[in-house]
């Protein structure tokens, strides 16, 4: 079974990478020019600027402009396909450098890029698209990673069914969102891959205890996690849940020394992550990642309005509308009536988990563990929004900010509309979700066909 | 006898969500670039208000334009559209009426939380004559005297050196109306087939020619159905 979830995924990942039209992933020209930058260049970026992509090197603007991405609004754009234009040509070595080290992903620090560098250098001597795509497949290696990992955590999370788990590692896989993010050059795909090797050890350790071991192996992988984006840090907030639910209580005495000893292992890679995180920003010369400040009334009564206002529109699009499927820079949506099912099927999914967990005394650890997990990283992740308002009045959240809570999400959802299932229909769970997941993901890339290139 | 009917089942499954997607009317082609959705804003037209809006067409055989408004109203509100060649010869001369635009929210054309749902707008096509060319002048006029705001979208032309040379209305001369402009003849989009793979192979990887795009979207299709009849008939302790 894992190798039907890794081919897929590896299919998956080309067949996305092949669709979206170069640049078109979201921030993608910023985070392909850290890496073009770091080989040509030899340096990292320093600062992060509104108008970061003045300097980029004149092979990447140049080559967005002839798929009319220009500095100015790309949000409206399409490629020129059937219209005349004015072609730019940029293939000079000089064109491959950048004229200032600043990038708007400059917050983050450059594990991502580095290891991305190899792509890179194996097709270097071609022009700038081809390098680009070569780039991608690096994300497309993560999201495969990140398919294997979902399976193992998909394993630990329905020990009792091996095709649920099978069935909630392809939906994980064929996400359209996360097919999106795993498929361009941006750092979410490093995020979605080790959070999925952080949800394997997290539902894993809830069944078979956390030990000191463990402990290091989830502080690596929660620093590894901030070092692809600084959100990943906020997966520290589940080791409590892990202590609570996944360990047997002691006598105090014993309670206390193994919790210092587990506390002390998980938190040594995280610093040291956060650690290395600030010595490449000290290198680089970043200040922080933060967005400054500015004047104006935005508080927290406007932060809730923005998101009450129009029906809780806003709600809608973070979690329905660009959470599952809306591409590139939001250029390429879904038929409204693949939204409204999504909708309903979670809303779904959600009460059938909630439900669950009031009456399965046998899971109901687990589903609240997985609860937790959705939604504690899920509900700092808009915390940090919210503060980001208020202090800047930027709105800064879309639905792909959250994918990293994507795995405990899915196991909710399974488990919900297993309990919503009479009991002997409950054998078409598994391929009915296989086959509305693959079904979702080939109507995502008809969508993006007709939206890009029709 | 029932694995042959799971297969049809999974089939028939992948099938009708593909073919919901490949029997969409869409249109010949679409104009390129033209609503800029980081400066849109509402434009409203009291009675009796006039838009003009030159209206650079970008390929041959236009077929309409294709105007998003808002209207509440309890009856229709109207306009007299008029289409005026690059010559000066009136193209078109007709009067439009402009239904409420509101849609249930969960059957809106547009559920993407774009501007356009939250506005709950609609799109109003004009029909353009096929043999216009060049550049086509639009001119908006409202001639009903309900009461509430008829509402078109605008969005700012952008500064220099951006390099923006879209015209802007003439009663505005920072803005330009938000249109979509649409060419050929519609159809469903299964038959555009031939528009779109030579498009998507101008700007697909170098080691992904035709048409290993296209067969592996088949394989991924093939593995759902696959993999939907094998876990159907797995043994019930795997479930």
């Amino acid at each position: 079974m894992w190798i039907a979830v890794l081919g897929l995924a590896v299919a998956k990942g080309l067949v996305w990478s092949a669709v979206l039209p170069p640049w078109y992933g979201p921030d993608e020209a910023s985070h392909y020019a850290y890496v073009q930058e770091l080989v040509e260049n030899g340096w990292l970026p320093r600062a992060t600027d509104a108008n970061a992509a003045l300097y980029y090197p004149p092979d990447i603007v140049c080559s967005e402009s002839n798929l009319d991405l220009t500095l100015y609004g790309g949000f409206h754009a399409e490629p020129p396909f059937g219209i005349p234009m004015a072609p730019c040509s940029a293939s000079s070595p000089a064109d491959r450098l950048g004229s200032r080290p600043i990038n708007a992903a400059a917050g983050y620090s450059p594990v991502y890029y580095a290891a991305a560098v190899p792509f890179y250098l194996l097709t270097r001597p071609l022009a700038v698209e081809a390098r680009l795509d070569s780039v991608r497949l690096w994300s497309v290696v993560l999201g495969v990673l990140a398919a294997a990992f979902a399976y193992l955590a998909a394993r630990w999370a329905f020990p009792e069914s091996p095709y649920l788990a099978f069935s909630a590692a392809v939906l994980f896989t064929v996400q359209p969102m996360n097919s999106q993010q795993t498929a361009i050059v941006n750092n979410d795909a490093l995020l979605i891959a080790v959070t999925a090797a952080f949800w394997w050890r997290f539902f894993r350790a809830l069944r078979v205890g956390v030990s000191a071991r463990e402990g290091v192996v989830l502080g690596g992988l929660i620093g590894l996690a901030y070092l692809a984006k600084p959100q990943g840090l906020f997966l520290a907030a589940l080791l409590p849940v892990l202590y609570v639910v996944g360990l047997p209580r002691m006598p105090v005495r014993s309670e206390m020394s193994r919790l210092g000893g587990l506390a002390a292992a998980a938190a040594v890679p995280i610093i040291a992550a956060i650690g290395i995180g600030r010595i490449f920003s000290q290198v680089a010369g970043n200040t922080s990642a933060l967005i400054p400040t500015a004047p104006g009334v935005h508080g927290i009564s406007q932060y809730l309005s923005v998101y009450s206002v129009y029906h809780f529109e806003r709600l809608y699009i973070i979690w329905i509308t660009s959470f599952w499927g809306y591409f590139g820079w939001f250029q390429v949506d879904l038929p409204s009536l693949v939204y409204v099912a999504i909708a309903l099927a979670v809303a779904a999914g959600l009460a059938g988990a909630v439900w669950m967990a009031a009456r399965s005394a046998p899971l109901r650890p687990v589903l609240v563990a997985a609860m937790l997990a959705y939604l504690v990283p899920a509900a700092l992740i808009q915390l940090l929004e919210a503060y980001t308002f208020q202090s800047s009045g930027q709105l800064i959240l879309q639905g792909r900010s959250f994918l990293m809570v994507l795995f405990p999400l899915l196991v909710l959802l399974i488990r919900g509309w297993q309990r919503l299932l009479p009991a002997r229909a409950s054998g078409l769970l598994a391929p009915a979700v296989i086959l509305a997941g693959v079904g979702l993901n080939v109507i995502s890339v008809l969508a993006m066909v007709d939206g890009f290139y029709g | 006898m029932r694995r042959v009917i799971a297969w049809a089942v999974g089939i028939a499954a992948m099938t009708g969500v593909s073919a919901a997607m490949l029997m969409t009317t869409v249109p010949g082609d679409r104009g390129r670039d033209e609503i800029n959705l980081v400066t849109i804003h509402e434009l409203p037209l009291p009675s009796g208000g006039v838009l003009t809006q030159a209206v650079p067409l970008q390929r041959a055989s236009p077929y309409d334009i294709r105007l998003p408004y808002h209207w509440r109203g309890q009856r229709p509100a109207r306009i007299q559209v008029q289409l005026t060649g690059a010559d000066g010869v009136l193209l078109a001369n007709n009067v439009e009426s402009l239904g409420d635009s509101r849609a249930p929210l969960w059957l809106q054309p547009f559920g993407d939380g774009s501007i356009w749902q939250h506005e709950r707008a609609a799109f109003r096509s004009i029909r353009l004559p096929p043999t216009a060319g060049g550049s086509v002048v639009l001119r908006l006029t409202r001639i009903d005297q309900e009461p509430g705001m008829l509402v078109f979208f605008a969005s700012d032309r952008l500064p220099p050196p951006s390099g923006d040379t879209r015209p802007t209305l003439v009663e505005k001369p920072s803005e330009f109306l938000d249109l979509e402009t649409e060419y050929g003849t519609p159809g469903r989009a299964i038959a555009k087939t031939p528009v779109y793979i030579p498009r998507l192979h101008t700007l697909t990887p170098p080691w992904m020619p035709f048409p290993v795009p296209e067969l592996l979207l088949g394989l991924i299709a093939a593995a759902g159905i696959y993999l939907f009849t094998v876990l159907l008939f797995s043994p019930p302790r795997s479930r």
